[in-house]
């Protein structure tokens, strides 16, 4: 069942992003078990596809020209997170790039665990 | 560990006095589900099998299955606050324990964590538990003697330093009481040139209130000081218990790794087994024979390939491992024993029937079998018990006729008497491990007949006494015995010389 709904949420993108209509019409089709998977695949798709970029205030506009231009072409969010003091995190798919002062404090505090 | 305020301030200070900052890559993923102590995480692309991966509460636990689009991490820690969508990230790191010298002595879990109530202990060294055993290059063959106390076991069975014996058995024949004899038996007396052969007990699914009896035990008879116990009780998960052997092992490779030679004892196998198809099962690999997954072969000849004797030119360290195994209905083709009999260098055979019989240690000596051999036994030793497999041999098979006592010719007579006798001086009491000079000198006695003429009830009483009058009347024989290599003339005379003695102060 589940290379059937992989393939379903392969065929649910147009032009490599998820496509609303197709996803509602893939939808229709399926039972309950297997629209919780497919939902559930979409999530993780569509968290690959976003990209998250948190800093601490409000991000400059010449950081957000950088990352548009490193990260072309995919949906990219920059969310205000005053807990890393200072820096950024970006997430995307499943990494996170960490150069804040949160990160780096939490890291000294490791080494003394 | 504690450190002071003072120090963590100092080094905080140089810290961000040296402030560079180095932004870091993690790969993270997102917990899906959770249940049975296995979590399943999406993402985690870059995870490697076995790595260390950290949940957003602070929880552990290692990868165990890497599928196309999840990772099943199994949880090491039992209480944890998980909960659907939290954030989990591989940590570079491998399943390890810290390993140090202030653990001998003390009672761990497999994750390092004392469980003596004594304070936390500092690791000089973290050992990683799945490694790769020592290559062919890198050993030597097994020709030192690892003395049990245990007369069957010394002179018929005996085990060599880096060899694997199996103890196999069914429940409550004493088969965790001949680790303990092995382990008590290492003890050196001070001022003694013998190297002190340092020991790990693993206790792998027991009751606490088990653990807690050895541990005493061993406490009483003044093992535990070169003793280290790792021990994962039943109520501790199967994670937890699988990996309990791996731990042991890594300990006993710190040590080895120092040129020490090291005796570990997995007590047991069998519920290593349980809890590594338990794993397997909740992770739905394929189920094979009797439920256990495909590898389960692989999971104890890894372990117990780590068991190796050093050449001189990596060390010259050793480790013994007598991996424990009970059997159900003394079936000893089931599943799992027929496959750590395969792997191991010998196993000694527990049999009920002798043990409610009243011989103990209820060793089978007819089926118990050490591939190392005389390679593992001193010249003396192997001298004089090399009549005595034969001698219980024969009578095991001329036993039947006994009830006809009356019938027998005397040759026959003569050899039934001899087996009784033999099978009377192997008996011995549990946790009282005997010297090697005296298991010779009574071994040499009731093989040449001087025996034959006491009655089977006072046997036991002679050999006692004959020790004790040996210990204070005689100790030059004694010394003489423990330092000779080989069984002269000279000491034939003078262990003659004084049984014929003594026999005359025997009362009888």
């Amino acid at each position: 069942m589940q290379k059937k709904i992989k393939n379903l949420v392969l065929l649910s993108q147009t032009k490599g992003k998820l496509d609303g209509s197709k996803i509602l019409t893939i939808a229709k089709t399926l039972g309950r078990k297997e629209l919780a998977l497919y939902y559930r695949m979409l999530y993780q798709k569509r968290h690959e596809e976003k990209v998250v970029v948190k800093t601490a205030i409000a991000a400059p506009g010449s950081l957000i020209l950088r990352v548009r231009k490193i990260f072309a072409g995919q949906d990219i969010i920059f969310p205000k997170e005053p807990s890393l003091i200072a820096g950024l995190c970006v997430q995307f798919a499943d990494f996170i790039f960490d150069a804040s002062f949160q990160g780096y404090f939490s890291s000294i505090r490791k080494s003394y665990d | 560990m504690t450190k002071s305020t003072d120090e963590i301030l100092i080094q905080l200070q140089k810290k961000l006095n040296a402030f560079g900052f180095e932004p870091g890559l993690t790969n993270v993923g997102t917990v899906e589900q959770m249940g049975d102590g296995v979590v399943t995480v999406s993402g985690l692309s870059k995870v490697a099998m076995g790595e260390m991966v950290e949940f957003e509460d602070g929880s552990t636990g290692f990868a165990f299955n890497l599928d196309e689009d999840y990772v099943s991490v199994i949880l090491l820690s039992t209480k944890t606050a998980i909960t659907s969508g939290s954030q989990a990230r591989k940590t570079g790191n491998f399943l390890s324990i810290g390993a140090a010298e202030a653990f001998l002595g003390r009672v761990v879990s497999p994750l390092g964590e004392p469980l003596d109530g004594k304070p936390g202990i500092k690791a000089a060294k973290m050992m990683p538990l799945e490694r790769i055993a020592p290559g062919v290059v890198l050993r030597k063959s097994v020709n030192t003697p690892l003395f049990t106390g245990i007369k069957s076991i010394d002179s018929m069975i005996p085990i060599g330093r880096g060899q694997r014996e199996l103890i196999i058995g069914d429940r409550s024949t004493g088969k965790t009481s001949i680790a303990l004899d092995a382990i008590i038996n290492q003890k050196v007396a001070r001022g003694s040139r013998r190297k002190q052969v340092l020991c790990i007990y693993v206790a792998i699914g027991q009751k606490q209130g088990n653990v807690a009896q050895i541990v005493d035990k061993l406490g009483e008879k003044g093992a535990l000081s070169y003793t280290i116990i790792v021990a994962a009780g039943a109520s501790d998960g199967a994670a937890l218990q699988y990996i309990a052997p791996f731990a042991g092992c890594a300990i006993a490779e710190y040590f080895l790794q120092k040129g020490q030679d090291v005796l570990i004892v997995y007590d047991d196998l069998t519920k290593h087994s349980f809890a590594y198809r338990q794993l397997s099962l909740v992770l739905k690999r394929p189920a094979g024979r009797e439920a256990y997954p495909g590898d389960i072969f692989y999971l104890h000849s890894r372990l117990l390939e780590r068991a190796v004797c050093l050449n001189e030119k990596n060390g010259g360290g050793s480790i013994t491992a007598l991996p424990i195994v009970e059997t159900q209905a003394a079936d000893v083709s089931a599943y799992i024993p027929t496959n750590i009999i395969s792997i191991t260098d010998g196993q000694i055979y527990l049999e009920s029937d002798l043990f409610n019989a009243g011989i103990r240690p209820a060793i089978n000596a007819g089926i118990s079998v050490s591939r190392v051999g005389g390679a593992a036994q001193t010249p003396i030793m192997r001298k004089i018990a090399g009549p005595l497999r034969l001698d219980l041999a024969q009578y095991r098979e001329l036993a039947a006729f006994a009830q006809f006592g009356s019938d027998l010719d005397k040759a026959t007579q003569t050899r039934l008497d001899r087996g009784a006798r033999i099978t009377e001086v192997l008996k011995q009491t549990n946790y009282a491990p005997m010297r090697q000079a005296h298991q010779v000198a009574i071994i040499w006695a009731v093989t040449n007949g001087f025996l034959d003429d006491i009655a089977i009830d006072d046997v036991s009483r002679f050999e006692i006494e004959f020790i004790e009058y040996l210990e204070n009347v005689e100790k030059k024989l004694i010394d003489k015995i423990d330092k000779e290599e080989k069984l002269t003339d000279e000491i034939a005379k003078d262990l003659e010389k004084e049984v014929i003695k003594f026999k005359k102060r025997f009362k009888i």
